[in-house]
């Protein structure tokens, strides 16, 4: 039976989703960046998470739990993308195409397009550093949180993280030399 | 300010022309917050999880039937799609309607059939099979097609049998051993042994199939323009056509072909490309009405097709 982290009392679905649904949403976000959707994520979690809540024992902190089935499914996700680039092209284009629901300024277009510039860069990178990176970086989690999510030690996390961000930064400029910027 | 015992500082908190950290800074502060669902999407979220996950039992018990359906289905589906069962089916076709042969000749026949002997002079027609639309008739023979034809001369049906091989080498080449260039060449044989022969359209098909397979897409269109009326038929070459204009921009063009590709009764995986596609043309004509309809259409029709996800994405994009 599931029990929780703290008390020893069963987790009930319901009260799993309600509690952690949003937190699952900034991951699926932050971790599969503009091409992935943040509700097909939460949606493919929660399934998982439903099928296997009766196993989960508390080994582990459940939010670690749900991280590392958000992090695959993810993970999934942007394979799934990258194996049909017709799909990718025909999505944005629909997107593109239809009006947003707000007034679009500027911002809006600029964003995106650093999004898409910042996820290209990220992509290049290993899982590992990429996951350390974005949660640093764009979550601003400690070293220790960090940890605590990918069951590493801080000490590793801040070494993982030091390569994450050399390679980043290499790549951008390599980037950046292509596009003739200095 | 330390970045929460990492010892380094975020790159967000980096002044803005601070070398390259600064740049990625910059580019990390442009993103700002994500766009996250509210409680009206996570509600929806939730209740369609509670759809997809079903009574335990029923998952576990009909599991491995639910495989064996899904592969014989998906099987089946690759067939239709891949082109296969439409030759396959009018080969049927053709040698259910071949005339009989006359039941004065048959020892001749069988024997010619044993030996694989170049064909005897008398011969049964030269019409190998009518075609399934009209084929142009040929300007230098007015007259009917005699049964027997009078005078030494290569055997009547070897032209089309040639031709014929030639398409199956294309085909092959192609298919099998994945050489689309070999397949051109075989093609570009056959269209200079055979200018305007029966088996012409199919072989523009194989033709755009090899160029797509190249990558050359204009190659690839400009043929299928060409041709101006494609038979009923060849509705993959219509969806091909819809999916090749509709990248080139040409979205009322696309819009015509991939209508008529939908107007077929059959309900396969080519609807699924074809309402996927105009739904893609008719957004980018503003046509968000129509847009919005292809693609409950295809949700419709194929709630679990590999692009669903995409599609109900779309769909809530739709103003």
């Amino acid at each position: 039976m599931s029990v929780s982290a703290t008390g020893g009392a069963p987790l009930d679905f319901d009260a799993v989703y309600r509690d952690h649904a949003r937190l699952v949403a900034r991951w699926a976000a932050r971790l599969g960046g503009p091409a992935v959707s943040v509700d097909d994520v939460v949606q493919d979690v929660f399934l998982v998470v439903s099928r296997r809540l009766a196993a989960f024992r508390g080994e582990a902190k459940l939010t670690t739990w749900l991280f590392r089935i958000t992090e695959k499914t993810v993970r999934n996700a942007r394979r799934g993308i990258r194996r049909r680039p017709w799909l990718a092209r025909l999505t944005p284009r629909i997107a593109e195409a239809a009006p947003a629901p707000q007034p679009s300024p500027a911002e809006d277009c600029e964003r995106r397009e650093a999004a898409v510039a910042f996820y290209r860069i990220l992509d290049s990178l290993p899982e590992k550093q990429r996951n350390v990176l974005v949660l640093y970086e764009l979550e601003a989690m400690g070293a220790p949180e960090i940890g605590d999510l990918l069951g590493m030690k801080a000490a590793a996390v801040r070494v993982m993280l030091h390569r994450a961000r050399a390679r980043f930064l290499d790549r951008m400029q390599v980037e950046a030399k292509s596009e003739g910027r200095p | 300010m330390t970045g929460g015992g990492s010892g380094e500082a975020r790159w967000r908190e980096l002044p803005a022309g601070q070398g390259a950290e600064g740049r990625a800074g910059e580019m990390v502060r442009r993103l700002g917050n994500p766009a996250l669902p509210g409680d009206e999407r996570l509600a929806a979220i939730r209740v369609r999880i509670r759809l997809r996950r079903g009574p335990r039992i029923v998952r576990r018990r009909f599991a491995p039937v639910l495989v064996v359906v899904a592969l014989l289905t998906g099987t089946t589906l690759g067939l239709a799609a891949s082109g296969w069962i439409e030759p396959l089916r009018e080969r049927w076709i053709r040698r259910a309607v071949e005339p009989p042969v006359p039941a004065a000749d048959p020892p001749r026949r069988r024997l010619r059939a044993r030996r694989a002997e170049p064909a005897p002079v008398e011969e049964p027609p030269a019409v190998v099979a009518p075609a399934l639309e009209p084929a142009p008739a040929p300007a230098a023979a007015p007259a009917p097609v005699p049964l027997r034809r009078p005078g030494p001369s290569i055997a009547p049906d070897a032209g089309p049998r040639r031709e014929t091989a030639l398409l199956a080498t294309a085909i092959r080449k192609l298919r099998r051993a994945g050489d689309a260039r070999g397949a051109l060449s075989a093609l570009d044989e056959r269209a200079a042994a055979f200018p305007g022969g029966e088996l012409a359209p199919e072989a523009d098909l194989v033709r755009v199939e090899a160029l797509l397979a190249l990558g050359e897409r204009g190659a690839a269109l400009r043929l299928l323009d060409e041709r101006a009326d494609a038979p009923p038929r060849a509705r993959q070459a219509l969806l091909v056509r819809g999916e090749l204009r509709a990248e080139a921009g040409r979205c009322a063009d696309a819009a015509r072909d991939l209508g008529m590709v939908l107007s077929h009764p059959p309900r396969d995986a080519l609807d699924a490309r074809a309402l996927l596609a105009r739904a893609s043309c008719r957004s980018r004509l503003h046509d968000y009405a129509g847009a919005r309809g292809d693609l409950e259409d295809y949700l419709r029709g194929f709630p679990g097709g590999p692009d669903a996800a995409q599609a109900a994405a779309a769909l809530r994009a739709m103003p």
